[in-house]
């Protein structure tokens, strides 16, 4: 079973002026075809770092990224166009990742609009049906991003996602802006989504509990670097770093009895 | 009996462009001194809008429409601008999110403690006999900051997030306050930071024996560091009482559907029952019972009859025409709703 | 099942934007200065518009030879008096209306057309093209608008096309710097970064996602530069290099009427007041605008 995503000693250095940080430091990870990777981290961890360096938002300083075998960082112009289809990402905060000024079908029809040639009436179709996918009604299409909550503004975000059918889905805090009861309703949906859809996540959370909810794997990173890892079973049972044991102790206990 | 703070049948009307915001509804609470109250709730509960209202700088359109606030026996609607000023601050003090937005970035520590201090010191409260510098150094201490010469001396963005926010708490306690409000003290920060600002709050509660409101969207922060806890939901207080009694057996349907949208972190992995349903717009909420349209156990009486205060045992008090009487939440079916 | 059976109508597809556009107006009929502003504008628009109908003397308007009538006082014949060719000034003033517009908007249309794409490219691009157009931009703003404009048009020599043609070349950079600093906040917010995933060409970027979010800034200014352009374009035609007579400028009516002051007052008061209420009209309402279109008075 090759992976569906691999990463090898993944390192990116900022540089500003005469001083340079390193904000991933040889990272390397690996995920198998409808399997979910979480990293998670703290800020300054380097996690969302390494979330743009595999969607190639930002250019990796060194390492190597393969994905369904391909080699994402030797693709150039229209081949990387068409690989971009194949992978997708959702953002921390969807009132920034949504367009002010276009209405929610716009933002939906984006990616059949840059991606395809669909004419006007099958992309409507597709929209329609992307709403429904999230549950939200189909007269959205017609409303502005300021009109929604923020859960509903991540729905469409995700919908806008998977509307090219990726096979990776890269989530960087996909739930840290939303209030308890919507982030449960979203992670109850991507679990869901995930098994309907047969996708590979990428999940990225500081939220030690929803990282164990959803992960088969887990990464722990500090500071840039790849503190532990292992599945998630192994890490939360059995951490073997003092970083990681420090971090599962100090998450805020909710139940009682 | 003497309450502090006493919150009785107060409602807050906002209106906006879109029309009038029911922002609060018949809220009941009390404070008594040497409590620690921690009141939870999401978006557009009215949490913030509430505390804010405490201190009297609550949002300049709203419009009282029933109740009072009371501090010390006195209704805060009488109180005077200069009344208020000589209060806040002082006799009550307040702790925000972010630390950074909160101190002044050209100012020195020592400056901004210094002033604090002065401060109180003009107003006649602070009894220590100490020099400022010395009661800065005190202060500091107090909340646990290990090098306190090198805080002293520096600006606040040479300062780490957890070590600004001790910074806040020490200004905060430097009164000392008859009551502190903390808004979200700990929301900005790092988990494991997060871990030690509360551990720290807890601390501070048992030795100076603070009386202490603090909200928060995090259960778990709340319950690290209150004895007593208010749930909000959509403008109305839905349960109240001992928090590790309301979190281990939940009175009201919104509370257990709360707790039960928490991932855990040691145990095993149940699957999350989410809350269908959204947050109610409050510009027209649901008549009687605010979350009825969303409770597994609404019934016809719940959207009619706005509902009573009921009390299960001990001082748990629960806003519900069917209480859960701290049984499991029932077992919905796999129907999904509009979720 | 299917909401695709009946396509919602067109209150329905379009509630949003009714919404905002109530609450413009709303926002606007609460201020009293940006009402009055509107009125001016409104007037001002009226006049270009329909000035040649309205002028009670037609044949005035570019100049008369009626030396019988030179210099008379307001009446009611003449409510802002005559000239001293014996014009009506009145006619004359309205008919300036039109020659203002058009001085306002083609300046403050070509600074624009200029500028902004400028702007975009800069803000966008980052690195040494940034720093090119951003340096050239400090150049010419580092000079007094009006001192360039009198270069220019001494150079390409007086006249009202060269006037305008100068103050285009003045007022592009404002629109530059503007138009680069949103450019740079709105690069870094995630649709942007969304529409990179997506695979999106750099002009779609900037066309849908960069450019729709630069245009409230530019709205505001453009409203006050209308203002501004026709007074600085009045002031050209003062000093003679703008508008030449007896073309109905109001600038250039002031620059002869300077030397009939102050006997004969009415000759340079009423240009002049044309002027003022139309550049305070601009004002007011850009300011209103401003004010309008800031996110913060939007929610509440």
């Amino acid at each position: 079973m090759s992976a569906l995503l691999e990463a090898r000693n993944l390192t990116k250095v900022f540089q500003t002026g005469d001083t340079s940080f390193k904000a991933v430091d040889d990272v390397s990870l690996s995920i198998e075809p409808g399997k979910v990777l979480g990293i998670v981290g703290e800020s300054g961890s380097g996690k969302s770092t390494v979330a743009r360096l595999i969607m190639r938002l930002l250019e990796p300083t060194s390492g190597a990224i393969h994905v369904e075998g391909a080699d994402l960082l030797a693709l150039r112009g229209e081949a990387l166009r068409k690989m971009r289809r194949h992978m997708q990402i959702v953002f921390q905060n969807p009132h920034s990742a949504l367009n002010p000024r276009d209405t929610i079908g716009a933002a939906l029809a984006e990616p059949y609009r840059v991606q395809t040639d669909l004419g006007g009436a099958e992309i409507e179709r597709k929209i329609i049906e992307l709403l429904e996918i999230v549950s939200l009604p189909a007269i959205f299409r017609y409303r502005y991003p300021h009109e929604l909550s923020g859960g509903q503004k991540q729905r469409i975000c995700i919908a806008r996602a998977i509307a090219l059918e990726p096979r990776l889905l890269v989530l960087d805090e996909p739930t840290s802006a939303l209030d308890v009861s919507v982030q449960a309703q979203i992670i109850a949906f991507l679990q869901d989504l995930q098994k309907r859809l047969n996708l590979t996540y990428l999940f990225i959370s500081h939220n030690l509990a929803v990282i164990r909810y959803l992960s088969d794997d887990v990464l722990v990173m500090k500071s840039g670097q790849v503190v532990e890892s292992g599945t998630t079973d192994a890490i939360f049972r059995n951490p073997t770093q003092e970083y990681t044991r420090r971090l599962i102790a100090s998450a805020p206990r909710t139940h009682f009895s | 009996m003497n309450a502090l703070l006493k919150v009785d049948n107060f409602s807050l009307d906002i209106p906006t462009f879109d029309g009038v915001l029911k922002v609060l509804d018949r809220i009941d609470l009390k404070v008594e001194a040497g409590d620690t109250l921690g009141i939870v709730g999401e978006s557009g509960c009215g949490k913030t809008v509430l505390v804010r209202s405490m201190m009297g700088i609550g949002p300049a359109a709203a419009k009282r429409t029933s109740g009072e606030i009371t501090f010390e026996g006195k209704p805060i609607e009488e109180l005077t601008e200069d009344e208020w000023r000589a209060i806040r601050g002082q006799t009550i003090s307040m702790i925000f999110q972010d630390p950074m937005t909160y101190l002044n970035p050209l100012l020195t520590i020592r400056r901004q403690l210094g002033d604090v201090i002065d401060a109180h010191r003009r107003a006649g409260r602070d009894s220590s006999a100490l020099p400022t510098n010395a009661r800065a150094a005190e202060l500091l201490t107090q909340v646990q900051i290990p090098d306190v010469k090198r805080v002293l001396a520096s600006y606040p963005h040479q300062l780490s997030g957890g070590m600004r926010q001790r910074v806040l708490i020490a200004m905060a306690l430097a009164g000392p306050p008859r009551l502190l409000i903390a808004d979200e003290p700990t929301t900005a920060l790092d988990v494991t930071i997060q871990a030690q600002i509360l551990e720290l709050l807890h601390d501070l509660v048992e030795r100076l024996n603070l009386t202490v409101v603090m909200i928060s969207h995090d259960v778990g922060a709340i319950a690290a560091v209150s004895r007593r806890i208010a749930v909000m939901y959509a403008g109305t207080v839905v349960e109240q009482g001992d928090a590790r009694s309301v979190l281990a057996n939940p009175g009201h349907p919104y509370t257990a559907g709360l707790l039960a949208s928490l991932p855990e972190i040691e145990g095993p992995r149940k699957p999350l029952d989410p809350i269908p349903g959204f947050i109610p717009n409050l510009i027209d909420p649901p008549s009687g019972c605010r979350f009825h349209p969303r409770c597994p156990r609404a019934t016809e009486v719940c959207a009619r009859v706005v509902p009573p205060r009921v009390v299960l045992g001990g001082d748990q008090i629960v806003a519900c025409h069917h209480p859960l009487h701290g049984e499991a939440p029932a077992a919905r079916g796999a129907e999904e709703t509009d979720a | 099942m299917s909401d695709l059976a009946v396509r919602p109508g067109f209150a329905e597809r379009n509630a949003s934007r009714i919404r905002q556009w109530r609450l413009v107006v709303h926002l606007l009929t609460r201020s009293f200065s940006s009402m009055l502003g509107l009125g001016l504008i409104v007037l001002f628009l009226f006049l270009a518009a329909f000035g040649p109908w309205l002028a009670p003397y037609p044949e005035d308007t570019m100049g008369a030879v009626k030396l019988g009538q030179r210099l008379l006082a307001p009446s009611w014949a003449h409510p802002f008096g005559t000239d001293e060719m014996g014009a009506d000034i009145l006619s004359r003033v309205i008919v300036g209306a039109r020659t203002s517009l058009w001085i306002g908007v083609l300046i403050t249309g070509i600074g624009a057309g200029i500028g902004i794409p400028l702007g975009i490219l800069a803000g966008y691009s980052g690195g040494w093209v940034r720093a090119v157009i951003m340096r050239i931009t400090d150049i010419f703003l580092a000079v007094p608008g009006l001192a360039l404009a009198l270069a220019i048009v001494a150079a390409i020599g007086p006249g009202i096309t060269n006037c305008v043609i100068a103050l285009a070349i003045v007022w592009w950079p404002g629109y530059v710097r503007l138009v680069e600093a949103k450019t740079l906040a709105v690069k870094e917010e995630l649709h942007v970064e969304a529409a990179r995933a997506l695979g999106a060409k750099t002009f779609w970027i900037l066309r849908r996602h960069i450019l729709p979010n630069c245009v409230t800034p530019i709205i505001v200014k453009a409203s006050m530069d209308m203002g501004m352009a026709i007074l600085a374009a009045a002031s050209l035609g003062f000093i003679g290099l703008g508008a030449k007579p007896p073309n109905p400028e109001w600038g250039a009516m002031i620059s002869v009427a300077r030397t009939y002051m102050p006997d004969w007052w009415w000759y340079s008061a009423f240009p002049g007041l044309a002027i003022f209420l139309t550049v305070l009209g601009f004002n007011l309402l850009g300011d209103g605008l401003r004010d309008i279109l800031d996110p913060r008075s939007r929610d509440r």
